[in-house]
């Protein structure tokens, strides 16, 4: 839910409640769902796919996904630790992340190979990639300060966060030169490939732990009708215990053929000389490979959103807010959106977000919620709605569902 | 609630049908590969074996050849055949008290060893396969004894005991042993005579056995048989004969993979040597030596006057060392053969797969002249060898050989996702010859499968007026790949390379250089089938 606009989740609750949150999301400047769908699906990538993704590349290019679920309460109290008129929460969440940035030749050298780029080199640097699944269980606190005319609600949270699994690859220069007969290769790298231990990463597995913290400020006015806020969600860290490895690889290489001197000899020539491959060269790439425990950011997101109620002929409470967000070390661009929202007299609620950036281009959300009598509360949203339609040509895609009940 | 489990429902068949169709194992896509394979750089240690080259003080090459041209056999002198002695024991009907003893007086026999006369020999390998039979109902202990047959100077002797006969018959013991090392002294009783082995036998009955009574019968025999007695040295006169030997060949490896075409050598010398290690005077002649092209079924003799049906006196070896450990001195003999006094390059030019030969050798041809103080070692005796020298200096015409090498694409995965494309053999070419290749792939039952290269054509590079390479000269061919070529190859097993040389400037004979090189590389502009 994170790169999920912040519109599109649940509207603030007053009372205590449960609730179960979930959702995934994709998106990229270029990489269209029906590759991706092909690639996870284990199809075959043909070149009408291709060409699709190529229409879209830039020099430097995007992508970016999210699927997390989330259990939790949030409880009023009276009074706690005397502080008057509080909330606390508790929560459990689940967070798979995974973010790229790639260059054009990248892409093209990855799926099409490098015969097209005979005479020419074919630039990969600034290629970076991040998975990275982790577990928290948040704790969190929140006031509400009312005035007469105004109300504002400061909450403040820490997490317990179980990292899982990690990997990244991060790549400084890198180029490849291929000869415009083929006769040689060029190939320069400097990359650094990190990974959390790599024999544990079934469902439980628990290769670091770190903190996080999320943050909130709200200000409502409720005589003039509007409203701003900032948040951070997940500001924190995972340490990577001592069986995470680290490959730095640093390396120029020109290949020019598998040496061989025997030239008839059919069976050394062609085949006997593969199973060498990793070790003559691979290894060479390979310079420095280590355990050790090291430290990561989470992809933190910073919200900050100001809105407005609508005074329209439209019966019901009709807003209009504009949102801006960003996440760090994520190979995100800041995303703005505006949402316009209504919300009938039966507690129906209906958005639509207008959005720009993030992982994706211009796409389009919207959002439907129910407050039913009985306490419960059902929201469900989707997200690149242009895109779901067009699936195969769309560059995103996206949905959450959340269910909540008063207690 | 209903329209609630609905929608949950909706949005749980969207996940599942959205993430469970899987097609295949892993993603699959094609990419175009444009690189180099294989390269590589191949001198003429390459192409020839580089123990059969020797640099010359100008850099060129000259081919080297030794062939084992003939070797003779201890058996084509003599053999020792397998000898039996029996001994049996049998008295006027008697009866035997405990302990009784049947003393054998000193006896010799004969080994069977026809043409020489020896009085002297160190076994090699061989057994003496003693059996005794006992019809007495009393153990039996017997000694036997070959006083001339010593290990270290101990006499050979046997100990052994048999047991008693029974109701059902005669009790037989069968042992063997072992003569190797054994000195034996051939010279019988008297110490004069020849191929003679002198023994003893004594039995007595068990000192605890009872009392035995004997009919007109033989009760006891005890037989000793001389087994695969091969000599490692023997002294004596070993006798006046002719071996003949062949016609025989020797195969040639050297132009063993030459199918056609011509070669027209500069010059070559081949020396005939002999190592002849016998203590026996002998006579050799050489009646024939021929080069045969079993592919065009064309033969060559040599003429050679020095040498072919020319009797050549062989003096014997001398001996040395001490009798018990001999040793000898052998004496060589060596013929030159070359261009001015031989037709020698004919053979040569001849491309022979082998050598076809006869010789005769006579023994002795002045009788016993050593007073039986001939000799001779089983594993040293006659070794003819010839060393073939080759400069690299000749003209050819579409000299065509032609080899099989393995070849399986097999389950290489990398092999098997190659789709479309080319393959581009690059040759610079530093020798003075222009090649044609052809590469035929063949399965299991060398049935033809695809023809990869058919008569591709490796330019000659220029020459300058020494007729040295100024410059290696660039050719390239093509090979193209389809999906149905690989599923053709995948089949085959073998590769037959056909590589065809005609030397530039032919017939001017060209020299080959320690430095020339053909250089190589294969590049892969292809679909590859990412899996």
């Amino acid at each position: 839910m994170d790169s999920l606009p912040t519109g599109m989740k649940p509207s603030s609750k007053q009372n205590s409640f449960i609730y179960f949150n979930t959702g995934y999301s994709f998106g990229s400047n270029a990489i269209t769902n029906g590759l991706i769908s092909t690639y996870l699906s284990n199809g075959f990538i043909s070149d009408d796919i291709k060409d699709k993704v190529s229409s879209n590349l830039k020099n430097m290019n995007r992508l970016g996904g999210d699927f997390n679920a989330s259990l939790g309460c949030k409880i009023h109290c009276d009074t706690l630790l005397g502080i008057k008129n509080v909330y606390y929460s508790i929560e459990l969440k689940d967070a798979n992340h995974i973010d790229a940035g790639f260059s054009k030749d990248l892409f093209e050298v990855y799926f099409r190979g490098n015969a097209n780029y005979g005479g020419r080199t074919a630039d990969f640097s600034n290629f970076n990639y991040n998975l990275l699944q982790y577990r928290e269980l948040k704790l969190g606190l929140s006031k509400d300060y009312k005035r007469d005319s105004s109300a504002t609600t400061v909450s403040v949270g820490i997490s317990l966060v179980n990292g899982q699994n990690f990997q990244r690859i991060k790549a400084g220069n890198a180029t490849l030169y291929t000869d415009p007969n083929g006769e040689f290769i060029d190939a320069a790298f400097n990359m650094q490939f990190n990974q959390s231990d790599s024999l544990k990463k079934n469902l439980f597995a628990s290769n670091g732990y770190g903190l996080a913290t999320d943050l909130s400020y709200t200000y409502r006015n409720e005589k003039k009708k509007y409203f701003i806020s900032f948040s951070v969600e997940d500001l924190g860290f995972i340490e990577w215990n001592n069986h995470s490895s680290q490959i730095t690889a640093d390396s120029s290489y020109h290949f020019e053929g598998i040496v061989s001197n025997d030239l008839f000899n059919f069976q050394d020539t062609i085949k006997g000389k593969s199973p060498n491959l990793d070790s003559v060269y691979v290894q060479p790439f390979l310079n420095h490979h280590v355990f050790k425990t090291y430290t990561t950011l989470l992809p933190a997101i910073f919200t900050l959103s100001a809105g407005k109620e609508l005074k329209t002929s439209i019966p019901g409470t009709n807003t209009i807010s504009l949102n801006v967000n960003y996440r760090i070390n994520a190979n995100y661009i800041p995303m703005t959106w505006i949402e316009l929202s209504h919300e009938s007299a039966k507690r129906t609620i209906i958005k639509i977000d207008f959005a720009y950036g993030g992982y994706s281009t211009f796409f389009i959300n919207a959002g439907f919620e129910k407050k039913f009598e009985n306490g419960w509360h059902l929201s469900l949203g989707v997200s690149h709605i242009y895109e779901m339609i067009d699936y195969m040509n769309g560059r995103g895609q996206g949905a959450f569902v959340s269910l909540s009940k008063n207690i | 609630m209903s329209k609630l489990k609905v929608i949950l429902f909706v949005l749980l068949s969207v996940a599942v049908l959205t993430t469970c169709k899987k097609e295949h194992d892993r993603p699959q896509w094609d990419v175009g590969v444009l690189g180099p394979l294989v390269k590589g750089s191949l001198g003429i240690n390459n192409l020839i074996n580089d123990t059969l080259l020797k640099v010359n003080p100008d850099s060129t090459l000259t081919l080297v050849y030794n062939k084992n041209l003939y070797s003779l056999n201890i058996d084509s002198l003599f053999r020792i055949p397998d000898t039996t002695i029996v001994t049996p024991f049998h008295l006027f009907p008697h009866t035997f008290a405990p302990g009784s003893s049947f003393p054998g007086l000193p006896s010799q026999t004969n080994l069977a060893v026809s043409k020489v006369q020896l009085r002297y020999a160190i076994v090699k390998s061989g057994k003496a396969h003693i059996q005794a039979t006992n019809k007495l109902h009393t153990r039996v202990y017997f000694t036997y004894n070959i006083p001339k047959a010593t290990l270290n100077g101990i006499p050979f002797v046997a100990h052994a005991s048999v047991d008693s006969a029974t109701s059902i018959g005669p009790t037989v013991l069968d042992t063997l042993y072992d003569l190797s090392r054994y000195d034996l002294d051939l010279t019988g009783l008297s110490g004069n005579a020849v191929n003679s082995i002198e023994y003893s036998v004594q039995a007595y009955t068990d000192s605890f056995g009872p009392p035995v009574t004997v009919a007109f019968d033989t009760f006891l025999v005890i037989q000793n048989s001389f087994v695969g007695m091969v000599p490692y040295y023997a002294k004596g006169y070993l006798g006046q004969t002719t071996l003949k030997v062949g016609p025989d060949s020797t195969a040639l490896a050297l132009f063993k993979t030459i199918k056609s075409g011509t070669l027209d050598l500069q010059a070559a010398t081949m020396k005939l040597s002999l190592e002849y290690d016998i203590g026996m005077d002998a006579r050799l002649n050489i009646s024939n030596i021929q080069s045969v092209n079993s592919n065009t079924n064309t033969s060559v003799d040599l003429i050679a006057p020095s040498l072919i049906n020319n009797t050549i006196n062989i003096n014997r070896a001398s001996a040395s060392g001490t009798n018990t450990s001999p040793s000898y001195i052998p004496t060589f003999y060596s013929w030159l053969i070359n261009n001015s006094n031989s037709n020698f390059k004919s053979l040569l030019n001849n491309l022979p797969d082998y050598l076809s030969f006869a010789l005769s050798l006579q023994t002795n041809p002045l009788g016993n002249v050593s007073g039986d103080n001939d000799f001779a070692f089983a594993d040293h005796l006659v070794n003819a060898n010839i060393d073939v020298e080759i400069p690299l200096n000749f003209s050819s015409n579409h000299l065509t050989l032609s080899d099989t090498t393995g070849f399986s694409l097999g389950s290489d995965s990398v092999l098997n996702n190659l789709g479309a494309g080319t393959l581009t053999f690059n040759v610079d070419n530093g020798f003075p010859f222009a090649l044609s290749i052809s590469l035929v792939a063949i399965d299991s039952q060398n049935h033809f499968v695809d023809m990869l290269l058919s008569s591709a054509t490796v330019a000659s590079p220029p020459l300058d007026t020494s007729f040295k390479v100024i410059n290696k000269l660039h050719s390239q061919f093509i090979i193209p790949v389809d999906d149905a070529r690989i599923e053709k190859l995948r089949n085959a097993k073998r590769m037959i390379v056909t590589a065809s040389f005609t030397t530039a400037a032919s017939p001017q004979h060209v020299k080959i250089y320690s430095d020339y090189s053909l250089d190589f590389k294969l590049i892969a502009d292809i679909i590859y089938h990412v899996r």
